[in-house]
């Protein structure tokens, strides 16, 4: 018996959807099952089997806000987090200079600068947490900043010289003929119109930064600890936690999920190093 | 010598690099000929080779290329075969795609520490889902992170859950920016959704499937966080990656001589020949 066509259609319409449907959940399900926890009265948290339908709460937020490291924690990712700016100034300058003084050693100098964010980074964090040691720096948020600002480097420059490539030479050189300088063409017509690359590559260089674990892990300690590295300390060997745990990661998370969804647009241009514009 | 002004506007950048890339390479190859433990700095001496040569023949270490080429192998693999089909799966607009896409991008904007500890709860003994499930179907509770079998596997899914958005999103964007004409074509020549797809889609899109391959491989080799917050490296041995190894020896045992020299093993034995894969392939993509 043959189906019409239009049956097959529908039939692989209802079927692709189905298997949307099902992506979907098996996405958002952890993410979901974790933040339940986060609103669950306390009695419920160790319940078998686990409890479903309950009346929400906001006990276990008020029990992380009131943590005095964990807000700390949330300080020091936050002042960590100025790095991004630092490697945005240092970053665009570097790659306005690759976008527009290309040489025949561009592409070799781009590549190693890929590079250095292939190395395992326990590898390299060794000798810098030596240095930083003597140097005393150790569970400083300077240590942090100046180590992140390095490592986001790479991105910025691959991001920023796509988008400044992106502005048309055309413009500057008018601009230029008009009797601005170069630094001035620079300030006042590049980098306006690369506006939503700073942009982007700001956020998604914040997100990298935010997430952050092992440098954070190995360059501090009670003091200058960020939330990733305070949230791994919540995982005791037996009892943990699951409704603070939860609340401080939901709170942590909230912030780059609402700016990840931002520069949605650019999220994969970042993440693959500018091979593909998203 | 001139030094020219483009140059100069590189400058602070290089620097900065040189600090986070050279220097640590340099110091590290160094220090990996010494016998050094923090704890004990006075005994610090030369050793020649002895630290790799103890590293390269230990169980540990063996146990940690293993685990570590498995992790990135099944990882990756199945990061492609799944975002490849979310890709398909999405390629064609519908309502509210937008959203959809946007959802389904949220696992990668999360700390890897934050996905290892959702899953964490997951997988728990007592109060995880996922046990409660297997019973309902009749299924007796597996001991997920203390089995040495079954914690590899959690943590596989954990990381596969978090970066198929990844696979996902770059696949969909390269097959955005494939051209239109050959698909015509073979709707007018009567073409299945599946032969399309094998003649047409995976040929034009093999040299970005390279890059993108590639660039999860290198950072499923290097994974840590993740793997730190489910099981530690735990039980035993079971899920230490060479990436953890290293954390250990060096900053739990403070063993920084035998550390620096697993480091540089690691670097040269496991990453050039990635690092030149990958400068291949993108430079193939340039001449395009």
């Amino acid at each position: 018996m043959k189906r019409s066509p239009d049956v097959l259609r529908r039939g692989r319409k209802v079927l692709r959807y189905c298997l949307i449907a099902i992506v979907l959940v098996g996405t958002l399900f952890p993410l979901v099952w974790m933040f339940s926890y986060s609103i669950k009265p306390r009695q419920f948290l160790v319940s078998i089997p686990p409890v479903l339908l309950f009346h929400p709460t906001f006990d276990s937020y008020v029990q992380v806000l009131q943590k005095p490291s964990y807000l700390s924690a949330y300080l020091n990712s936050l002042i960590a987090s100025t790095s991004v700016l630092i490697s945005l100034v240092i970053g665009s300058l570097a790659a306005y200079s690759y976008a527009r003084f290309k040489t025949r050693r561009t592409e070799d100098v781009k590549f190693w600068i890929l590079s250095t964010r292939m190395f395992p980074q326990v590898a390299v964090i060794i000798p810098i947490f030596l240095l930083m040691r003597v140097l005393n720096l150790l569970d400083t948020n300077v240590v942090l900043i100046i180590v992140y600002t390095c490592l986001n480097l790479p991105i910025v420059v691959w991001m920023m010289s796509g988008f400044f490539e992106e502005v048309p030479v055309a413009i500057e050189e008018a601009a230029m003929v008009d009797g601005c300088s170069r630094l001035e063409a620079f300030l006042k017509i590049s980098l306006p119109l690369a506006a939503p690359g700073l942009v982007a590559t700001a956020v998604f260089c914040f997100m990298l930064t935010w997430n952050e674990f092992l440098s954070a892990l190995i360059l501090t300690g009670g003091k200058a600890r960020t939330l990733p590295v305070e949230l791994s300390t919540y995982l005791g060997l037996f009892d943990i936690d699951w409704g603070a745990l939860s609340a401080a990661g939901a709170l942590a998370a909230a912030p780059v999920l609402v700016f990840g969804l931002l520069i949605k647009k650019y999220l994969v241009r970042g993440l693959t190093f500018g091979v593909v514009k998203g | 010598m001139k030094i020219s002004r483009p140059f100069l506007l590189t400058v602070p950048m290089l620097s900065m690099l040189l600090f986070i890339s050279i220097y640590p390479l340099i110091y590290s190859c160094t220090l990996s000929f010494f016998y050094y433990y923090l704890t004990k700095p006075a005994e610090m001496r030369f050793v020649g080779l002895d630290n790799y040569v103890s590293a390269l023949f230990s169980y540990p270490f063996q146990r940690a290329a293993i685990n570590t080429i498995i992790f990135t192998l099944t990882v990756v693999l199945a990061e492609f075969l799944l975002g490849f089909g979310m890709a398909l799966l999405l390629f064609e607009d519908f309502k509210g795609r937008g959203i959809v896409t946007s959802v389904l991008l949220f696992p990668l904007m999360l700390s890897p520490v934050l996905a290892g500890i959702m899953w964490r709860l997951m997988f728990h003994p007592q109060q995880g889902i996922i046990d409660y499930l297997l019973n309902l179907m009749g299924i007796p509770s597996i001991l997920w992170l203390g089995n040495v079998f079954y914690a590899m596997v959690a943590v596989i899914v954990t990381d596969i859950w978090q970066w198929t958005p990844f696979m996902f999103a770059a696949l969909l964007a390269g097959m955005s920016s494939l051209p239109r004409e050959p698909y015509e074509a073979a709707q007018i020549d009567g073409a299945s959704f599946w032969q399309t797809t094998r003649e047409i889609t995976l040929p034009l899109l093999r040299p970005l499937i390279l890059v993108f391959v590639l660039l999860r491989s290198i950072d499923a080799f290097r994974t840590f966080d993740l793997i730190y917050a489910i099981t530690g490296g735990g039980p035993g041995f079971a899920t230490e990656t060479l990436s953890m190894l290293i954390y250990r020896i060096g900053f739990m045992t403070f063993d920084m001589g035998e550390a620096s020299a697993l480091s540089y093993i690691v670097i040269f034995l496991f990453l050039t020949p990635y690092a030149l894969l990958i400068s291949r392939l993108l430079g193939e993509r340039k001449t395009h």
